[in-house]
């Protein structure tokens, strides 16, 4: 119906004029509306030609962008969680081989403390020292004081150590993040990439990005909002809760 | 102070795991035991006498808030302390977890005196 509606808005007016000719034996008239006729069916010709061009354009925009989603997909997001991962394993490995060390030096450090408090006791307690060189003495009390006091700072310094590799657990969490990001990405990707139209209902979906009741996270500064920044905000309002 | 104290220590992350254990160890308790999520301590709390429980918040399966609200309804482990030490750090989690019975709260990272201070006034509460 549509078709022939089109058909007779197109060409009922010079098909009647032609028609007209013809029956009135005008050839002039005749052959003019004709070269009209045709003048007007290759112009057609021209804009369906046109047309079929510019969808045969979009459709290759169209396959480029679908490939380019693909290798997203399938081989640099893949690639990109491999490197999280590696580099998540790396500083947990770098954390544990740390923590391995400062609990093996921790009690050598407490031993030779205790053993040298024991041995400055005994020495200054009457009748150990005149069995030692007496020159000697001053020396090995001196040192034996040092011993105690430079074990100690030792283990001070060791418990240091085993704090700074706290950074792991938080840096660790941020990347198992990227990491959870990544996989939806990669996911909607290779969706989009299977698709051969381009209905806009198949975006992906936002990434979850935690709740309340299972976490947020550590908090990154300048993108975490309303969190607090210090030990003493969170006793602040604990306090402010009656706690 | 009392050594004989059992502690759980609940972190996802084993590198934390050990790390709140030493300090614990440092600290003079010797009794600790560890779980890698909210759900693997749970059963543990519950066939276990333990007297403190130091969790992380964000885990895989159970969170240590759902953790906190399981132990505060169980009749067996209401009473326990519980310490949560987490990188949580939003106002709204704090709250809600006070709100659901937390004993103390500590954002990471944390030192080593924080948690002995904190340990310290949780116990002396009794």
């Amino acid at each position: 119906m549509t078709a022939e509606i089109d058909m007779r808005a197109e060409w009922g007016e010079m098909f009647g004029a032609l028609a007209q000719a013809f029956a009135a034996g005008d050839r002039d008239n005749f052959v003019e509306v004709l070269d009209r006729l045709a003048e007007a069916r290759s112009q057609s010709l021209y804009k369906d030609v046109r047309e079929a061009t510019e969808r045969l354009r979009s459709a290759l925009d169209q396959f480029q962008l679908n490939s380019r989603l693909a290798t997203l997909a399938g081989k640099e997001v893949p690639d990109a969680k491999l490197r999280l991962d590696h580099a998540l394993k790396l500083t947990e490995d770098g954390a544990h081989k740390t923590l391995d060390l400062v609990e093996r030096s921790c009690p050598l450090a407490e031993k030779v403390a205790k053993q040298a408090s024991n041995l400055v006791k005994t020495l200054q307690s009457s009748g150990v020292a005149h069995r030692v060189a007496a020159d000697l003495v001053p020396g090995i009390q001196e040192f034996l004081v040092a011993a105690q006091r430079d074990s100690e700072v030792v283990r001070a310094n060791l418990t240091e150590v085993l704090m700074a590799q706290s950074a792991q657990d938080l840096s660790g969490q941020i990347i198992r993040g990227v990491i959870t990001l990544v996989s939806e990405v990669e996911r909607t990707l290779g969706q989009l990439a299977s698709l051969t139209g381009n209905d806009p209902a198949n975006a992906a979906p936002a990434a979850d990005s935690g709740s309340v009741s299972q976490g947020f996270g550590p908090v990154i500064p300048g993108l975490t909002k309303d969190a607090m920044s210090e030990q003493n905000d969170v006793d602040a309002l604990l306090a402010d809760l009656g706690m | 102070m009392n050594p004989k104290l059992k502690f759980l220590v609940v972190d996802d992350f084993s590198t934390m795991r050990r790390i709140v254990k030493n300090l614990l160890q440092e600290l003079g308790y010797a009794n600790i035991e560890e779980a890698d999520d909210g759900a693997t301590a749970l059963p543990m709390l519950q066939a276990g006498d333990f007297d403190f429980l130091i969790t992380d918040w964000n885990m895989p399966t159970m969170p240590g808030l759902a953790l906190l609200k399981a132990v505060r309804a169980d009749p067996k482990l209401a009473k326990i302390p519980v310490l949560m030490v987490t990188a949580e750090a939003k106002r709204e989690q704090i709250v809600e977890a006070a709100q659901a019975g937390v004993s103390g709260y500590i954002i990471k990272p944390f030192t080593a005196a924080t948690l002995s201070e904190k340990l310290g006034k949780i116990l002396n509460k009794g």
